[in-house]
């Protein structure tokens, strides 16, 4: 089977990329979209809470609704896809292997690539939760796959480590579906979430937000019984001894971070960043090997799915532009450098010249007031704008105007105080 | 009543080539022995046939241990019962609720209690014979506690001292691998063992008082030779120092910082629950009823102390020969027929286990000599696992709780330091799981394996811990030599089939077997774990093999859903509806393991 | 002003979710002050008048490709009906195939809002 553009994943990401590929008149036909799951949306459709398409729609919409005026898109254009179907392997030389019950074994040649797989969540053992492992310890997302889309609720007292936008989001679901939601733990001096969903999910339901704070101990060695709970140092993070408190639940809810899911992108051979844990791309959300694109938050973990449709819009367009020939000369590299306060950037580099603006996305460190968040090219400032607040659970942005900026070396971005 | 072995290269029994001296004097000696090393414990000692039974109190935990590693080190010492309570730590009551007196079996030849890998290889040991043969499990899988937890390691029978039963069936068992793993189809590598010698090897006090270019030499030349030497003392084949150029070849990510290495090449790796996942099964499937989900609360013994069966949570089932393999359980199981003979402290251990993107990174079984450590904490391995992922540990913990498997914060640092050593460029974030499980030890440090001297019929295999897996097959075999010495009649059943085939891995397969497959199964197309590549075949596989997986950590044990990088947080949700659907029950009545219930309930049915 | 008291709201209308002052007198809003845009304000003084919110929440369905079916509220609800509207859907059950956007529960406790679905579902097995 042979493809001009091939998505792997049919969630927000996918859908947008496929759309916008079409869009910039790729023939529908010869769009793949191979999802694993047994419909497209995603993540969203687990997503049943509101809050999805401000930025696009201008309205309020929940994660079914958003997913579903992309599907229609893909179903009114006509652009394929496959369900039921796991992508195996990827190859350097743009070759998936897939398998599904209908075609058994598909591989698709395909002129380009565009990753959208998303991310997964981090687990217990990955921020070293200590004691024992019965049953009743799920991430959030699980949680939230068995609530709102199996109808399972996990138990009848939960805590929830972490204050992630899924796990105060559960602690609302769960608390509506006549659970009770001992409190939310943080081990961090802030929400990691975004403060609205503090308020609507936490402060509205009477629900404890506990910030410096994180789990010890789990009890329990076939049902959780309950977990120990510690105050921690709020600058080593690390427990203080004689806070211990035991807390009496059968279900413990982690939301903890995400994780962009890249082993597929490894397989071919793709760099991948270690900070953000997704490719390193280009301007064109290209990544290191050549026609193979990356979107979504298999590059990094936003905050907003509507950033992640710009996103793969974005990679759309480019998969299609490459597909093409339209590709200009990406010879030189301008390498995007994280500065002061600044974790990390998406793009990593520019390889690209064209006039074109290039907007770089980036997370800060610390929270920090009345701040400017700058690009510097040897020095001088050739983008500032002004932020009020900056705050690491909210994504920031700063556009570079493409005809500002040399055709390699460094730019560095930093947030700066006024 | 002693057991008298028949097979002719094993005709010496420790206790008995011992010259033990009168039970009173040795009272007397343990006694002092426990006052000079424990002051502060009250402490009374009586012996009666190689057997210390120690009672009185102590104020710690550490100090109870202290008193019953005195007793057990003792020479001429066979077991020890610690009697003793620890200040502040209330003796645990036995309960013996009242159960049913129904009578479910009525005569079984061989009952055998617990279902790890001891159990479930006599049991299929014992399924070649004409016999009735019940094996019954309180959980709702075999392999569920130590059998599970610890790291697939086949010793190769240096450690344990001559003389000892752990070094005998442990060599003989470590050369019986390959022939069981073949017959079972469990996936088993002799990968040899790399000692490396290097500063951390002499303890801090002995390098001090050496002369660096001495201290060097030792590292160097002397300490690889006599390793060499106490390989050959231990009748370890194969053993030989290993030049670090060619260690670079065959392990190239293990750290340059080393003096010297060893290579011991009888060493396995082998899936230990695979492994008795297919003992069990290839023993149902030769006539063995295995009756999981049945606690046995007691050993039913008459007036004459001998043997009636035992008493479970189901009712009652009569047998002329009990095999007592509860494992950390063993000592209160021989208390309940009044054959007290050795108590149990168990010893956590804890492994941390890396994604298995790192399979290439390692192949070997690497340790680190450390000499003059704690002879009960030493150990421990970076090793490969069968299934292709790097594993560190275990530990080694005193614990007074039998089910205490937690793994604490210290414990994850203090693996994840120890064997970066070795590894310097394994990276902490690639951990992506740490378990444990309690070793069955008893006091005097060796397997308490044989006909019990207080119940007859009773036969005790207790005490299994380290190298008990690489000696499960001598163990069995050992086990069988006792009961016919203890009058079992044993007949060889004509149709005993030693093979059984565990069904396809699709992740293990070429594209072109996978697509066989799915053409012939479409269940084979539909991926349900992502992490793993596990099919809704290979699930439904394991849900009905002779050996049906009851519960979500059985199907994990069988077919690896759930044991990648997500550790189930993709396919949980996936897998319950298979087994709610396959064993006919509501989704909230699904279990992780017995008493773990997934979920509580469903959503908008009655649950305000 | 005696009386008027100061407190601090999120505005749960974009993700920024500005910390907003108020100065209010009983529900009175006297003074906003913190918001970024002027959707702020509105929430702030419905917020301390009338706090209204969106409910999301799913019901059973039956013969759907799935046995839940995601629903949220047509227009904003008071907040403190939000649970007993929960408790409402509870008993509810609607049937595969079903549109998005159809409605499921009307007029809830007289407050002219529906309930309505957020996707469509198809039959199981078709």
């Amino acid at each position: 089977m042979n493809a001009k553009v091939a998505v792997i994943g049919g969630g927000p990401a996918g859908l947008g990329a496929a759309v916008a590929a079409y869009e910039a008149g790729i023939n529908p036909e010869d769009i793949h979209i191979i999802e694993r799951d047994m419909e497209l949306g995603g993540i969203l459709q687990q997503c049943i809470h509101n809050g999805f398409g401000q930025l696009i729609f201008g309205e309020m919409m929940t994660g079914p609704e958003y997913a579903s005026h992309y599907i229609d898109e893909v179903l009114k254009a006509g652009i394929r896809f496959h369900l039921n179907t796991m992508v195996l392997d990827i190859s350097p030389d743009r070759v998936i292997t897939a398998v599904n019950q209908e075609e058994c074994l598909m591989r698709i040649n395909a002129d380009s690539i565009i990753l959208a797989m998303g991310c997964r969540e981090r687990t217990r053992y990955q921020i070293h939760l200590p004691g024992e492992r019965p049953a009743g310890i799920y991430p959030a997302g699980t949680v939230q796959r068995l609530i709102n889309i199996e109808g399972a609720l996990p138990g009848r007292r939960a805590v929830i480590l972490g204050s992630g936008d899924i796990g105060m989001i559960m602690a609302r679901r769960l608390v509506l579906e006549g659970a009770e939601v001992e409190g939310v733990y943080e081990i961090m001096g802030s929400p990691s979430g975004l403060p609205r969903n503090v308020q609507q999910c936490l402060r509205d339901f009477e629900i404890p937000l506990h910030l410096s704070h994180t789990v010890t101990g789990i009890h329990g060695n076939r049902r959780l019984e309950g977990v120990t709970i510690s105050r921690v140092n709020p600058e080593s993070l690390k427990p203080m001894p004689g806070t211990e408190r035991y807390v009496e639940c059968d279900t413990l809810v982690l939301s903890v971070g995400l994780i962009p899911e890249n082993e597929l992108s490894e397989g071919a051979g793709i760099k991948l960043d270690g900070w953000t844990g997704g490719p390193i791309v280009d301007e064109e959300r290209e990544t290191s090997v050549d026609g193979i694109f990356g979107c979504g938050n298999a590059v990094h973990v936003y905050d907003l799915v509507d950033d992640v449709t710009k996103s793969s819009e974005l990679a759309g367009r480019s998969a299609a532009r490459y597909v093409k020939g339209e590709t200009i000369c990406r010879e030189h590299v301008l390498s995007i450098t994280a500065g002061e306060n600044v974790r990390y950037t998406v793009p990593q580099h520019i390889r690209k010249q064209s006039d074109e603006p290039v907007e770089v996305f980036f997370r800060v460190y610390l929270e920090a007031a009345n701040v400017k968040l700058q690009a510097l090219v040897a020095a001088e400032v050739i983008s500032e704008e002004s932020r009020r607040v900056v705050k690491p659970p909210i994504m920031e942005k700063i556009i570079l105007q493409g005809d500002l900026l040399p055709v390699d070396g460094e730019i560095i971005i930093q947030v700066v105080e006024k | 009543m002693t057991p008298i072995s028949r097979t002719p290269n094993r005709d010496k029994i420790d206790s008995e080539v011992r010259q033990v001296p009168p039970d009173s004097r040795m009272g007397r000696r343990i006694a002092k022995k426990i006052r000079e090393r424990v002051p502060s414990a009250e402490v009374d000692v009586q012996v009666e046939d190689g057997i210390a039974y120690l009672s009185g109190r102590t104020g710690t935990w550490n100090e109870y241990l202290g008193a019953g590693y005195a007793a057990g080190g003792m020479k001429g010492i066979r077991g020890v019962v610690a009697d003793i309570t620890v200040d502040g730590m209330p003796k645990k009551e036995l309960r013996r609720p009242d159960r049913p007196k129904e009578v479910i079996k009525e005569d079984e030849d061989v009952i055998i209690v617990g279902g790890g890998v001891i159990g479930c290889f006599i049991a299929r040991e014992l399924s070649r014979y004409d016999l009735k043969v019940t094996l019954v499990e309180k959980e709702l899988d075999v392999a569920t506690g130590a059998s599970k937890a610890n790291n697939g390691c086949v010793h190769v029978g240096i450690d344990p001292g001559k003389g000892t039963l752990k070094h005998r069936l442990c060599l003989r068992g470590n050369a019986m691998f390959d022939k069981v793993a073949q017959e079972l189809d469990v996936p088993f590598r002799r990968v040899g063992t790399l000692l490396v010698i290097t500063d951390r090897t002499l303890p801090e006090n002995v390098a001090s008082k050496i002369p660096d270019s001495l201290r060097k030499l030792v590292l160097k030349y002397v300490l690889p030779h006599m390793v060499l030497l106490y390989g050959k003392r231990k009748n370890v084949p194969g053993l030989r120092k290993i030049p670090k150029e060619e260690v670079r070849q065959i392990e190239p990510n293990l750290t340059d910082d080393y003096h010297s290495a060893v290579l011991m090449p009888t060493m396995g790796i082998i899936s230990p629950y695979e492994l008795v996942i297919a003992l069990a099964e290839n023993a149902v499937e030769n006539g063995v009823d295995l009756m999981l989900d049945t606690e046995v609360t007691g050993i039913l013994v008459n007036e004459k102390n001998e043997v009636e069966g035992i008493q479970t949570a189901k009712g009652i089932m009569r047998g002329k020969y009990v095999i007592n393999a509860a494992g950390v359980y063993a000592d209160e199981l021989a208390e309940t027929a009044g054959a007290r003979e050795f108590t149990i402290h168990p010893r956590k251990g804890a492994l941390i286990i890396f994604d298995k993107k790192l399979a290439g990174y390692t192949s070997h079984v690497v340790s680190e000599l450390l000499l003059g450590q704690d002879k009960h904490t030493k150990g421990g391995t970076a090793m490969l696992t069968t299934d292709g992922n790097p594993e560190w540990g275990p530990s080694a913990i005193e614990v007074p709780d039998r089910d205490d498997t937690s793994v604490t914060s210290d414990e994850i640092h203090d693996i994840l330091k120890k064997y970066a050593h070795l590894f310097p460029h394994i990276e902490a974030g690639s951990m992506i799981r740490y378990f444990a499980g309690v070793r069955a030890a008893t006091f005097t440090e060796d397997f308490f394996i044989g006909a019990s001297r207080k119940a007859s019929g009773l036969i005790n295999v207790a005490g299994i811990q380290s190298p008990g897996l690489a000696s499960s097959p001598a163990i069995a075999e050992y086990v069988l030599d006792i009961l016919r010495a203890e009058g079992l009649g044993m007949e060889e059943k004509p149709g005993f089939n030693p093979i059984r085939e565990s069904p396809p891995k699709f992740s293990e397969l070429s594209v072109a077997e996978m697509e066989k497959l799915i053409r012939e199964d479409t269940r084979y197309g539909n991926i349900m774990c992502r992490c793993e590549k596990v099919t809704e075949r290979e699930i439904l596989d394991a849900i009905r093999a002779p050996l049906p997986a009851l519960t979500v950590d059985a199907v994990k044990r069988r077919t690896r859903s759930g044991m990648g990088r997500c550790q189930g947080g993709f396919c949980l949700p996936r897998l319950i509806k298979v087994l709610a659907r396959e064993l006919d029950v509501p989704l909230e009545e699904v279990q992780k393991k017995k008493g773990g219930k997934v979920i509580s309930s469903r959503t908008k049915e009655g649950g305000q | 002003m005696s009386g008027a008291k100061e407190h601090i709201l999120t505005c749960i209308n974009c993700p920024m979710g500005c910390t907003i002052t108020v100065k209010a007198k009983g529900s009175k809003v006297l003074s906003v002050d913190g918001n970024e845009c002027k959707a702020g304000e509105k929430y702030a003084i419905l917020e301390m008048e009338h706090p209204m919110r969106i409910l999301t929440s799913t019901v059973k369905v039956k013969n759907g490709i799935l046995s839940r079916i995601p629903v949220r509220s047509s227009a904003e609800l008071p907040k403190g009906n939000i649970r007993e509207c929960v408790r409402l859907l509870n008993d509810l059950e609607v049937n595969a195939p079903i549109d998005i956007h159809s409605p499921v529960l009307k007029d809830l406790l007289g407050t002219g809002v529906d309930i309505i679905t957020t996707r469509s579902m198809e039959r199981d097995g078709e």
